[in-house]
């Protein structure tokens, strides 16, 4: 099959509402956000500690932090998968090839990401915006949650960063997900498979989709991190 | 004679790297307004964060506070509030600065600023203030606190003759509350106050 005939196929396939290619993107979709969802806030603490706390060990914490960015997605799978296989300490949360263990993936694959890009947004000005918030008279909650809104823009662009990150990440998602159809089968993952079978319709349909998710999460990264500072 | 706040023996800090800043002996009184004057490096900011704990000082705290002996620094937001020289811009209105930590007071505000601009421009995004204007509308917030020690840093600083005039009225208002004030400033000159207690910094050459 030509490259043109393919891609004209999967564009029917898209504008068609090809359920099995429109489960792949919702599951897709759910297991990413599901993963960020949780993610976020857990990293948002952690970089306000490292930002806002003096504690021995801090710069260590963020050495092991800046290696982790690079970390090989095919890796973090590889021990997940140890950890949820039968024999593994965690086996008997009989989680390996299930959502939940792609969602924890992606939860694992993201946080170094959320907690570098918030850690950068909170260095900037966070001694300023506590130190001004203390003068105020206000508690050490409030105090905090003053500085996650000033620094909402940052925050949106490293959850944006860690959805580009994830919502394209294929090794690990393969390891413990296991691709299985309806179930934990992602658009990476179906793209790989499905080329691998010769359907390649299929694959260039759920490549357009991953390239506009991708695209369009860079962009929103892109647009909020360059409105962070303006004015209004 | 006026209370005294805070009574503190000669601070000293050293930066790494750089000189010890040595400072005379303090004695903050209630309803009084300090005025630090000193050059640039003298350390006068310096000073000011230590009064709040934001800095340490070279040795344990050995101060007496109300009269009675205390072993830590001010505590900023309970017994110390204090205004950056460059205060920093909060992404929101002008009212909302003003009342943070306090239910919004329509009545203590207008009593506060009285006729001034600010209470016209409640809604108005801080980030739309010039820079004059947001020195003002943080000072009135601080003055809407309640911590007995004010530290401020420059609060003169870009402020036009009305500004001046408005600070001044903080201040004054603030002493009339009992609250000790030390204000940082580059000249002694502008703020020549009556009742004014003039605290010189010079550092020795390192």
């Amino acid at each position: 099959m030509s490259i043109t005939a393919a891609t004209s196929e999967a564009l029917g396939l898209l504008l068609g509402g090809d359920p099995a290619l429109w489960g792949v993107i919702g599951s897709t979709l759910a297991i990413a956000i599901g993963a960020l969802l949780l993610a976020l806030p857990v990293a948002v603490l952690l970089a306000y500690a490292l930002a806002a706390g003096r504690f021995a060990g801090r710069r260590a914490v963020l050495l092991v932090l800046h290696a982790l960015l690079g970390m090989p997605t095919v890796v973090v799978g590889l021990v997940l998968f140890l950890l949820l296989s039968r024999q593994g300490p965690l086996g008997a949360l009989e989680l390996l090839f299930t959502p939940m263990a792609v969602a924890l993936g992606q939860f694992l694959i993201a946080l170094p990401i959320l907690v570098a890009f918030c850690y950068a947004g909170f260095e900037t000005d966070l001694g300023m915006i506590r130190e001004s918030a203390r003068s105020l008279g206000l508690a050490r909650w409030r105090m905090m949650w003053l500085a996650v809104r000033e620094k909402r823009r940052a925050l949106g662009s490293a959850a944006f960063a860690g959805f580009g990150r994830v919502i394209s990440e294929v090794g690990c998602a393969l390891l413990v997900g296991g691709n299985i159809a309806g179930y934990t089968r992602t658009i990476p993952t179906a793209i790989a498979l499905e080329t691998g079978k010769g359907r390649f319709a299929e694959g260039i349909a759920l490549g357009i989709v991953l390239l506009l998710l991708a695209a369009g999460a860079s962009l929103a990264f892109f647009w909020l991190t360059g409105r962070e500072g303006k004015r209004g | 004679m006026a209370e005294e706040l805070l009574v503190v023996a000669g601070l000293r800090k050293t930066w790494p790297g750089g000189p010890t800043l040595s400072y005379p002996d303090l004695r903050l009184e209630q309803g009084g307004l300090h005025v630090l004057v000193g050059a640039n490096g003298a350390g006068k900011t310096t000073l000011l964060r230590m009064l709040c704990g934001l800095e340490k000082p070279d040795e344990t705290w050995d101060a007496t506070w109300r009269g009675a002996k205390r072993s830590s620094a001010p505590v900023l937001g309970q017994d110390a509030t204090y205004l950056h020289q460059q205060p920093y811009v909060f992404a929101t209105t002008v009212g909302a600065h003003l009342c943070w930590g306090r239910p919004a007071n329509r009545a203590r505000l207008e009593e506060v600023l009285q006729d001034h601009a600010l209470l016209k421009q409640q809604d108005k995004p801080l980030r739309e203030l010039s820079g004059g204007m947001h020195k003002q509308c943080c000072l009135a917030a601080l003055a809407l606190t309640s911590m007995p020690l004010v530290l401020l840093d420059e609060p003169l600083a870009g402020l036009d003759e009305a500004g001046t005039a408005f600070c001044m009225r903080m201040l004054e208002r603030m002493r009339a509350e009992g609250r000790a004030v030390v204000v940082a400033t580059q000249q002694g000159l502008d703020l020549d106050v009556p009742g004014a207690v003039r605290i010189d910094l010079q550092q020795d050459p390192a």
